[in-house]
């Protein structure tokens, strides 16, 4: 009663105020009293959305069945040396199967395209159409858009690079005449996860990286073609002419492929010569790294201004 | 009023002129410029290092015909008209009286003159550089130079006229439509150990320059050189016909 | 010629299932024609179809009796000023609207002069020398209707062409829309804000679902809407007094008031504004104002489009 008879005293006053200053209507405004989704997972409804749209497109599916020509290739390979090595006498040379696991021919490619039609259009569609406003009016982080932007193109390729190397070293592995074989080539389905994971980042993440650097899809990925292409091919000409692996130390082929080499443990083709491994995980490293804070600095210094 | 009629070689000017003033802006002319004279870098570093003579040029010159070549193009000219399309500029050019295929002849004169500007000297300088320390070569690989350079300036704008006419019919993806072009059928085929290797533009390019050729396992036949030449002498008019049919042709929306 | 300078007879465009423009037949004459419609009626597309650059998918369209599309001498005669923001961002305004004017078979001198001429005309000539992309959305408006009116055309088509504009900005173009209808041109302008065209003309084809569902002058399509009674408004000190005297009426519909006014209802507007003053004399009622309040455009662009939608 207490209770109401101060309510009573408070309406009175607030109408005693109301009769001198104007009078207060309550609007019935009421917060959300739900609960909202953690705010760490905010990234998963952008990375979605983006995965859904980028899914939906003509490219994307028709890379993704792509993927099937090299699978069956290498596939059919790898059988029919599993079979030749089998039957060869000892001490006959010849390639181990492993290597049809190793970057599946054409895959890689695949995934460089792949990483080219999703990755440049993730931030320069944004900044071309205004989108920024979209999402920064919002209590989404930079790292939330970020994070929302890369796992869909990183997704997408990862599913080039690694499902048919898997499937392949699930076949490799079948095809082994013992159960100790089996044993001592199972690190091959780790090699294939690490090699998998490593080559859809280092597609992935200076895709996105580029497309924050200009409105334009078409400089994003033409800067990012040049970026793989160019050094990949001017250091196969040179590494031929010198004799040296150091002038494809810019390729990040050059690079995947070495760290490929040493995760399967495949030997050089005669003549050849590769850079140390740690060379090339560096690179592959400070590619990635510098990528996403590249990214990140480009993001922090979005202004949302019209246009 | 001066008031005249305006044929396809005027309106070719004018685009060719505003494509210019805009390249000449933009970062891409620059961008593609040094990519052009990269090899020049190249070539000395390879002198100083202890390489010459015609050797080290047809190593440079792989540079060239391998990638710089096709890919410049790709750069430059597959977005010409899309980017007309992707910016919704194409509704002010569209309602002139200039005939639609002078958009296309004038931007690819844009994007090509610029880029033979810088081939043609690069490659005459790197000729020179692997030649620094025996001159009297020179006489004896002269008259390749001039193939190289032929073949050269015929590649470009084949690979120019090409870029154009797959970016005109595939507007939403230029550059990476025309790189799956070239994956495929230049660097795919066009290195193949078969005789599919010549459906491909470089390899005749090459033959033209005379370049090593990808060995043919398979059915091996060869060409000569004069054969190569009318290859990209067709092929660059009759895609810039094409590019010119596909724009004329075209109805473009503005609301997506 | 029949005197009309644009017509559409039976036009359709569309694209796989979805229809932008269904079976339109028109036909526009000199002055400031205003194409009416909700978003997505289909004013742009039928823009587009008379601009040449869409092909109908039927029917045809013809602007100073020729066919237009891929009729490359007409587009001499014609200016587009089309509705989106996509300019040359690299490139100045003047160098812009020079090109295009030069693309017109101007020399260069005579379209830069035409060009300097535009900007003055459209108050942009400080800007004329910064490139597009810094411009303003209301100076970039003024640079496209620039450039559409550059080579003097006779058929002007502006597609929303007060969108993004301040207020200065628009009384600017709106005179010079008006000045463009008082020396003869024929000027269609789409708008989905009727206020704009009301300050125009009177003069409108309205879409709606990509159909033409009214052409004329708006007052005459009022009085041919028959579902909605017409509303006239009689501001006086005895409302209910008139309304005694008007509700037996035939031609009265229904009567309301509303406070200090009489709001009636009719299908006979011409029976009954004589019959107001009559009335209010013989009651011996004070009228101090008569409006009409459903007899413009809105109104009709409210009936028309509920008519459709229904």
């Amino acid at each position: 009663m207490s209770g109401a008879g101060s309510s009573s005293g408070k309406a009175q006053k607030v109408a005693r105020m109301a009769g001198k200053e104007g009078v207060i209507t309550d609007r019935g405004y009421q917060p959300y009293s739900g609960r909202y989704t953690p705010e760490a997972s905010r990234w998963k409804v952008i990375a979605a959305r983006m995965l859904k749209m980028s899914a939906r497109q003509w490219w994307a599916i028709l890379l993704l069945i792509a993927t099937i020509v090299p699978l069956l290739i290498s596939a059919v390979s790898m059988w029919i040396m599993s079979k030749l090595v089998a039957l060869a006498p000892p001490g006959v040379p010849l390639e181990s199967p492993d290597k049809y696991i190793m970057l599946p021919a054409g895959t890689m490619t695949i995934a460089f395209l792949l990483a080219l039609f999703a990755g440049a259009a993730q931030v320069a569609d944004d900044a071309r159409a205004g989108a920024f406003q979209f999402y920064f009016a919002r209590p989404v982080t930079r790292e939330q858009y970020l994070a929302g932007k890369v796992v869909p193109v990183l997704a997408l390729t990862m599913f080039v690079t690694l499902a048919p190397a898997l499937l392949l070293s699930f076949l490799r592995l079948a095809l082994l005449p013992s159960g100790a074989e089996l044993l001592h080539k199972l690190p091959l389905v780790g090699a294939t996860i690490i090699m998998g994971c490593v080559e859809a980042m280092a597609l992935a993440a200076p895709a996105v990286a580029f497309s924050s650097l200009s409105k334009r899809r078409s400089f994003v990925q033409g800067g990012f073609a040049t970026l793989y292409l160019l050094p990949w091919v001017v250091g196969a000409i040179f590494m031929k002419v010198s004799r040296s692996p150091w002038p494809g130390v810019l390729s990040i082929p050059e690079h995947l492929e070495n760290l490929a080499r040493f995760l399967y443990r495949m030997p050089l083709p005669d003549g050849q010569r590769a850079m140390p491994v740690w060379v090339s995980a560096l690179f592959l490293s400070a590619l990635v790294a510098g990528s996403l804070a590249l990214l990140r600095k480009r993001l922090a210094d979005v202004e949302v201004v019209a246009s | 009023m001066s008031e005249t009629a305006i044929t396809l070689t005027s309106g070719a000017k004018i685009y060719a002129r505003m494509t210019w003033l805009r390249m000449k802006r933009g970062r891409i002319v620059w961008a593609a410029a040094l990519l052009l004279a990269l090899p020049v870098v190249y070539v000395a570093a390879l002198a100083i290092a202890g390489h010459w003579g015609r050797g080290l040029f047809d190593d440079v010159c792989e540079l060239y015909f391998r990638f710089l070549i096709p890919f410049v193009p790709a750069l430059t000219a597959s977005g010409a008209v899309a980017e007309e399309i992707e910016n919704k500029t194409f509704t002010f050019v569209f309602a002139r009286p200039a005939p639609r295929g002078s958009l296309v002849l004038g931007k690819l004169v844009a994007t090509t003159l610029p880029a033979l500007a810088v081939i043609v000297p690069s490659l005459l300088v790197s000729w020179l550089i692997a030649h620094l320390r025996f001159p009297g070569d020179m006489a004896d690989t002269w008259p390749h130079l001039l193939r190289v350079e032929f073949a050269a300036v015929a590649g470009l704008m084949t690979f120019a006229a090409l870029a154009m006419v797959i970016g005109t019919v595939f507007s939403r993806h230029p550059i990476v439509t025309v790189l799956i072009y070239l994956l495929l059928i230049e660097a795919g085929l066009g290195s193949a150990p078969i005789v599919i290797n010549l459906v491909a533009i470089s390899w005749h390019l090459r033959n033209l320059a005379e370049l090593p050729l990808p060995e043919t396992a398979f059915m091996a036949f060869s060409v000569p050189w004069w054969a190569s030449a009318i290859v990209p002498l067709v092929l660059t008019p009759l895609l810039t016909f094409l590019a010119t049919v596909a724009v004329n042709g075209a109805e473009y929306r503005t609301d997506r | 010629m029949s005197g009309a300078f644009i017509e559409c007879e039976h036009s359709a465009k569309w694209y796989g299932q979805i229809i932008a423009v269904n079976d339109v037949s028109l036909s526009v004459a000199s002055g400031v024609t205003g194409l009416l419609g909700p978003n997505g009626a289909g004013k742009s597309t039928l823009l587009k179809m008379m601009v040449g650059q869409l092909r109908p998918s039927k029917g045809t369209v013809k602007v100073l009796g020729e066919s237009v599309w891929g009729n490359r001498p007409l587009m001499r005669r014609i200016g587009y000023c089309p509705e989106h923001e996509g300019t040359y961002e690299d490139l100045t305004g003047l160098e812009m609207v020079t090109a295009m004017t030069e693309l017109h078979g101007f020399s260069r001198d005579e379209a830069r002069a035409r060009a300097e001429k535009m900007f003055g005309m459209v108050d942009l000539t400080e800007a004329m020398n910064r490139r597009l992309g810094e411009y303003s959305k209301g100076m970039r408006q003024r640079a496209k209707l620039a450039q559409a009116l550059a080579h003097d055309p006779e058929v002007i088509f502006l597609d929303e062409p007060l969108t993004g504009c301040d207020p200065l900005a628009r009384v600017r173009i709106l005179e010079v829309i008006n000045d463009l209808a008082a020396r003869g041109r024929c000027v269609v302008v789409s708008s989905h804000v009727l206020h704009e065209i009301e300050t125009m003309t009177s003069q409108i084809l309205l879409m709606h679902k990509g159909q033409l569902r009214a052409e004329g002058d708006v007052h005459q399509i009022r009085a041919l809407i028959d579902a909605h009674p017409h509303k006239v408004r009689v501001e006086c000190d005895r409302p209910r007094a008139l309304a005694e005297r008007l509700v037996g009426q035939e031609h009265v519909v229904g009567v309301t008031v509303d406070g200090e006014a009489l709001v009636i209802d009719t299908r006979m507007p011409d029976r009954l504004y004589p019959a107001i003053p009559e009335a209010a004399r013989a009651s011996g009622v004070y009228i101090r104002a008569l409006t009409s309040p459903d007899d413009n455009m809105a109104a009709v662009f409210k009936y028309l489009t509920e008519t459709a939608t229904s």
